[in-house]
């Protein structure tokens, strides 16, 4: 079918739209060329990525030890900047155009500025990328003071923060005129809200990286004499953690919205999901302060009303997420009819869809795993058996790579049609891949869950400290641990090829495709909002009520786990 | 003028929680004010209270 391209309402504003044949949705072109840029930008960078983490997990198993020391290094400054910062926000500015354009019938404001901002998050990338492989950045992520890197590293990340921002206000700027022209009435449907949710705290995140990465380049230059590393950790971590609060509310968005698009869910309460997403707006980013609880200099109080009370707030809104998903989920399957005992409306969910299965695995992964051992991480007393061990990779993989990526993975295979217009290819190997990248995370997050419970040291190339003065008491069991980590890595990057592949032979096919359903696998789901019966107990979500109490029984179990081992091994900081 | 007064009366209708959830702006303002000053600010502060190490 031709593209349907109709001129907006409103002459003045030159914006030109198509509809969507699946959705009914308007979709501007101009906007539609930035989603379409900034995902593939995401895609790339995610490439690059995993091509450096086949070789670290190559080099931390170690029968093979792959690379030398000053190689490992490179490798995880250049991972870590790819993954946590290149292919997570491409992909978030992606989201915030689609989220304020294309759900709220609108127009791109500023398209131009859209692409500005583009092009300085990909330069500041490839300078970051080019100068780490020049062998003049080995500075790992933190780029710790009073580690120095090459002036063009610092002015990388000081552009792409400053494509970002613009973006992220191109964002708002098309929210408040949507609202002026009238695109939408009432309230911003709860997926945008989400997003203006993952848009504020990006802002705070891009400014932060400003502060921190500007008088670095200085201090680089030479033009600043010194950088106290004790500003530099506060300012850094105000950028670094809560990039990933970012992707958390981002993720949490396109949970509903995989939500909706596979099942037909909608929410069974929109303030209390809406509420949800306030307190993370409130209280999420103090919890930053976890990195900092063993620095010297920060009084207690600062320590634990951040990390023990605030924090705790925002890890509510989570949990009120991990209860309104499944719930709303449960309860459209079983208006469905898969009524049968507690748990039928999960065995005939579609689990072929990938949509629902990331959807799914990415929640589990990301609350079972990297919840559970974010807040026992947060714990100013636990932190000191934990800090700088491999345990703190393993929660971040579970949270930013098992949740983060995967729902973003997901999602991806619907903007192929929708946005794209392309047909989804390899649909089998797409079916599956949710599944392979899944046991893939699970066996890295345990792996260095398990290592750094015998102590693994999070950053060091050489976790037997050969030359050091003191032995390292490292037990032989790690051999194991760290292999079971690498193997889950091999079996991951499998799960991402696997993504790339469905990406890749899909968007270079050369036609043009309209679809008919937004569902990719299983037939058109009815995706029409529904009242809620509190008083209909066939549809009550009670298997949800049984799930989330597990939850919670693992939560306390491993909580309280940590306590017990914290009593029972020697006081080593490491 | 219609279409506005129904916009107007739409808006009027809303309950008072739902107001306030719209009120992204005010939130956005809170986010940042509250970030700043309970991190970084009251972590400098911490950090410039500290002694420094006279060798």
């Amino acid at each position: 079918m031709a593209v349907i391209a109709v001129p907006w309402d409103d002459k003045q504003t030159g914006a030109v739209h198509r509809i969507c044949t699946a959705t009914g949705l308007r979709v501007d072109l101009a906007a539609q060329r930035l989603i379409i840029a900034n995902a593939v930008a995401a895609v790339v960078f995610l490439a690059i990525g995993g091509l450096f983490a086949l070789l670290i997990a190559l080099t931390r198993w170690q029968t093979i030890h792959l690379l030398p020391a000053i190689w490992f290094y490179r490798s995880i400054t250049a991972h870590g900047f790819d993954m946590l910062v290149a292919w997570i926000v491409f992909f978030e500015v992606a989201g915030l155009y689609f989220g304020s354009t294309v759900l709220l019938n609108a127009r791109l404001v500023k398209p131009r500025l859209g692409w500005i901002a583009f092009a300085l998050m990909l330069l500041g990338a490839l300078m970051v990328n080019g100068i780490v492989l020049a062998g003049k950045a080995d500075v790992m992520f933190t780029a710790y003071v009073p580690l120095k890197a090459h002036p063009l590293f610092y002015l990388g990340l000081v552009l792409f923060a400053v494509g970002a921002l613009i973006a992220v206000g191109l964002f708002f700027a098309t929210i408040v005129i949507a609202k002026v022209e009238r695109r939408y009435q009432g309230s911003l449907p709860l997926v945008v809200y989400g997003l203006v949710t993952a848009g504020v705290l990006a802002t705070y995140t891009l400014i932060s990286g400003a502060l921190t990465f500007v008088p670095a380049l200085f201090w680089s230059l030479g033009w600043q004499a010194s950088f106290d590393p004790g500003y530099y950790r506060n300012l850094f971590w105000s950028f670094g953690h809560p990039a990933q609060q970012v992707n958390l509310a981002a993720m949490v968005a396109i949970w509903y919205s995989l939500a909706a698009i596979t099942t037909g869910a909608s929410p069974l309460n929109e303030k209390f999901s809406r509420l949800a997403f306030i307190l993370y707006l409130l209280f999420i980013n103090l919890g930053s302060v976890h990195h900092l609880l063993v620095d010297p200099g920060l009084s207690f109080t600062y320590k634990a009303l951040n990390t023990s009370y605030a924090m705790y707030l925002a890890v509510l809104g989570s949990l009120m997420h991990a209860f309104s998903i499944p719930a709303a989920i449960e309860v459209s399957l079983r208006r469905r009819g898969y009524t049968q005992g507690l748990l039928g409306w999960l065995r005939k969910a579609p689990w072929r869809e990938p949509g629902f299965s990331a959807l799914v695995i990415s929640m589990f992964l990301f609350g079972w795993m990297g919840g559970v051992t974010g807040v026992t991480i947060g714990t100013e007393q636990l932190n000191m058996a934990i800090h700088n061990t491999l345990r703190v990779p393993g929660h971040f993989h579970a949270t930013v790579v098992s949740g983060t990526t995967l729902a973003f993975m997901g999602m991806t295979y619907y903007l192929i049609p929708l946005i794209f217009r392309r047909e989804l290819r390899l649909k089998r190997l797409a079916s599956w891949q949710p599944y392979v990248f899944g046991a893939g995370m699970s066996l890295v997050t345990i792996g260095m869950i398990a290592s750094g419970i015998q102590g693994v040291s999070r950053r060091h190339w050489d976790i037997t400290f050969t030359q050091a003065v003191f032995p390292a008491s490292i037990p032989g069991t790690v051999q194991l641990t760290l292999a079971i980590f690498a193997i889950g890595a091999l079996i991951a990057i499998a799960g991402g090829m696997m993504y790339i592949a469905v990406v890749l032979s899909s968007i270079l096919s050369r036609r043009v495709h309209e679809p008919k359903a937004a569902t990719l696998v299983i037939g058109p789901v009815d995706m029409t909002p529904h009242e809620h019966d509190e008083e209909d107990k066939r549809l009550q979500p009670k298997g949800t009520f049984v799930l989330v109490l597990a939850f919670l029984l693992f939560f306390a179990t491993y909580y309280f786990a940590n306590w017990w081992l914290l009593g029972n091994q020697s006081w080593i900081v490491r | 003028m219609e279409a506005d007064r129904d916009h107007r009366d739409e808006d009027e209708r809303l309950p008072p929680g739902q107001v306030l959830f719209d009120e992204i702006f005010l939130f956005f303002m809170l986010s940042l004010v509250i970030s700043f000053i309970l991190y970084n600010v009251w972590g400098l502060l911490d950090l410039l209270r500290t002694p420094a190490l006279v060798p």
